[in-house]
């Protein structure tokens, strides 16, 4: 694990070039170790999707670094290494509806992405292994997507990204437009794939219940700024920042008498009063638990993590 | 419990689709108490929608009513023909907040407007200055901050939270006696989520209405249902209290519905996903419908259809697993660390 495959680095993502430019990624930075899940999670808006996207080379990054095994691949770079990163991160979309082409059948939806790397038989071939590895059935390949519920549309989804042989998957809410029983399908071929081929994936979501299942760390974004990474269980044994406890308070538990006396914590910014003397900056407050607080709140923070353990 | 103030019996529901016919709901029954919130539980295709629209009548023109009866306020609403009839019940005896609040409100016209339409519909006899104040204290009512302000502008200026609560005071601007939610806050956040369950539910007790979720999530459910109903290929195959679905289910499929919620989860074991896929409604389902399905299936569950099993007055279920000459079961591990209550994300 001591290897980063993707380190991102002080990332700024703007959108407008005019004068007042949106701000949806601030100073972004975390590491993304070689076999693991990281996961990121946050509210609509919070410029999670915007990452994800940075990485795969759609959104230009105003300012900071992405690199990808040892090599940055933000802005503009070699057309060799654009091919290179092109091959080895893919996306999974969130909407199985929305992400495949309706008038494509799935064998050329499956195999667009090598159409030119390989020669008709092996390609076939190909899509038809991709297409065993999700679960589907090999003579799906001659049909449209309408034929398919959405739970197998995601598995077509996600043979597009197996084929072209990735390292590296941003899945973008993977499982957030799919039915519950579904759900727990697409997470287990997830983690099955990650066994078997040693994948590395950056999960994307709003639902902290589904990323304790699947994530082996998990960063917490807010506006554009990571206000907390740490690894999964200790994210939940002992939140430090509101807005993550607010998330975590906000997870609906299948027990109707805690549910009844759970209190809801709403996040409010202003808590913080930031100002010039007291402005927050992202420390390491135990190991491998980063948070973005001021000196006094990490003061207050660390009497907390000293009293709960 | 109090008086039902909705009952379905025995309902049939059928629909032509290119030459075949689907039978969507297949001998339904059920009680709506008043005061109640009653939560319908299902994978999509099981029926929940349908199910609900039928008490406004806005099923598809090829779906019809074999047989079965809806009683509503003493009269039989599946005999309803004109949209007169059903004018009387929309709205303002029964009204319903649709699953996605980007496309259920009119993009054209301000908020406020739309409100008002509902206010004058409903709430006859009010002046027009009435209607505004009664429009701007409803905005208030579901937490949007100026309603004065807000009032005046379009959907696409509000967020998807914010839209949902519109919906919910445009439902509520009717004053109707059942509010039907169907899948409320699936398209939203789980923070917001929980905010718009929580403004439903207050705002429900506090004029006392009557509430029926639809959902696909039990994890959901457990915040704001009294009472659980869970249906599978056109069935009520499990009802109860919601201490009773979730500490002592007694369906598979209820276990199963449980066992896959990523709550429960433990990380690096799999997830419980339900094997196969669901029942073909095209044609007539022999025996239990979740039989091929369920791990715990018996013989007798692929040739004959179990009755209701009583398990406690207010507490019923559809399995053969209940009947004495049934061999003797411990539900799986999953339920029953749920049932002693050891279940939270910290663990």
């Amino acid at each position: 694990m001591a290897e980063p495959l993707l380190s991102v680095k002080n990332l700024t993502v703007t959108f407008g070039k005019h004068r007042h430019p949106f701000v949806a990624v601030n100073n972004v930075s975390f590491d993304v170790y070689r076999g693991e899940t990281f996961g990121l999670v946050g509210e609509s808006g919070s410029g999670k999707t915007t990452i994800g996207r940075a990485i795969i080379r759609v959104v230009p990054t105003a300012a900071g670094e992405i690199i990808f095994d040892g090599k940055r691949i933000n802005n503009s770079i070699s057309k060799e290494l654009d091919k290179e990163v092109t091959h080895r991160i893919q996306m999974i979309f969130q909407d199985p509806m929305a992400s495949l082409n309706e008038r494509a059948k799935v064998d050329y939806i499956v195999a667009e992405g090598v159409y030119r790397r390989y020669k008709k038989q092996e390609r076939e071939q190909r899509v038809e292994q991709a297409l065993k590895d999700v679960g589907l059935l090999p003579e799906f390949a001659s049909r449209f997507p309408h034929e398919f519920s959405g739970g197998q549309r995601q598995r077509i989804g996600i043979a597009r990204a197996l084929i072209m042989e990735p390292d590296f998957i941003v899945a973008d809410e993977p499982i957030s437009a799919l039915d519950v029983s579904i759900r727990a399908q697409v997470l287990n071929l997830l983690s099955d794939l990650q066994k078997q081929r040693g994948l590395t994936y950056l999960f994307i979501s709003h639902d902290l219940s589904v990323m304790r299942f699947i994530c082996d760390r998990i960063a917490v974004i807010h506006k554009g700024v990571i206000v907390e990474l740490a690894e999964t269980e200790t994210l939940f044994k002992h939140p430090l920042h509101p807005y993550t406890r607010a998330l975590l308070s906000a997870v609906p538990m299948p027990d109707p008498i805690a549910e009844r006396q759970k209190v809801l914590e709403v996040y409010n910014p202003n808590v913080h009063q930031y100002n010039e003397s007291n402005a927050p900056f992202w420390s390491e407050i135990e190991p491998g638990h980063f948070i973005y607080a001021s000196e006094k709140e990490l003061l207050e923070y660390r009497k907390r993590l000293s009293v709960t353990k | 419990m109090a008086e039902p103030i909705l009952s379905v019996r025995n309902l049939n529901l059928k629909f032509n689709l290119r030459g075949q016919t689907l039978h969507a709901l297949r001998d339904v029954s059920l009680d709506v108490y008043q005061g109640e919130s009653l939560a319908i539980v299902g994978e999509s295709g099981s029926g929940k929608s349908v199910l609900t629209k039928c008490f406004m009548g806005l099923n598809d023109a090829n779906g019809f009513i074999e047989s079965g009866s809806i009683i509503y306020n003493g009269e039989d609403i599946t005999k309803y023909k004109k949209e007169k009839d059903w004018l009387r019940i929309r709205g303002g005896e029964i009204a319903m907040v649709m699953q996605d609040p980007m496309t259920s409100l009119n993009p054209l016209r301000t908020v406020g407007a739309q409100i008002l339409e509902a206010i004058n519909l409903h709430q006859k006899g009010l002046s027009k200055a009435q209607a505004k104040t009664e429009m701007l204290s409803m905005l208030a009512s579901v937490g949007i901050p100026e309603p004065e302000k807000r009032s005046k502008q379009y959907p696409h200026e509000f967020s998807g939270g914010m839209r949902q609560r519109v919906v919910i005071a445009i439902a509520l601007a009717c004053k109707p006696k059942i509010l039907i939610c169907d899948e409320p806050t699936t398209a939203l956040d789980v923070t917001i989520q929980a905010q718009i369950l929580k403004l439903i539910r207050d705002l429900v007790s506090k004029h006392g209405i009557t509430a029926i979720y639809i959902t696909h999530d039990l994890g959901v459910v457990a915040n704001v249902a009294t009472r659980i109903a869970v249906m599978y290929a056109g069935d009520i195959v499990e009802i109860g209290t919601s201490e009773e679905i979730f500490y002592d289910p007694r369906h598979p499929y209820t276990w199963a519905l449980l066992s896959s919620l990523p709550q429960l989860g433990i990380k690096g074991q799999k997830l419980y996903s339900i094997a196969g896929t669901q029942a073909n409604l095209f044609t007539e389902v022999k025996g239990d419908a979740f039989a091929p399905r369920n791990p715990y299936a018996l013989e007798i569950d692929k040739v004959k259809r179990p009755p209701n099993f009583e398990i406690t007055p207010t507490h019923m279920a559809k399995t053969w697993l209940l009947d004495p000459r049934a061999p003797k079961l411990e539900p799986p591990e999953i339920i029953q660390k749920l049932s002693r209550r050891e279940v939270d994300l910290n663990g």
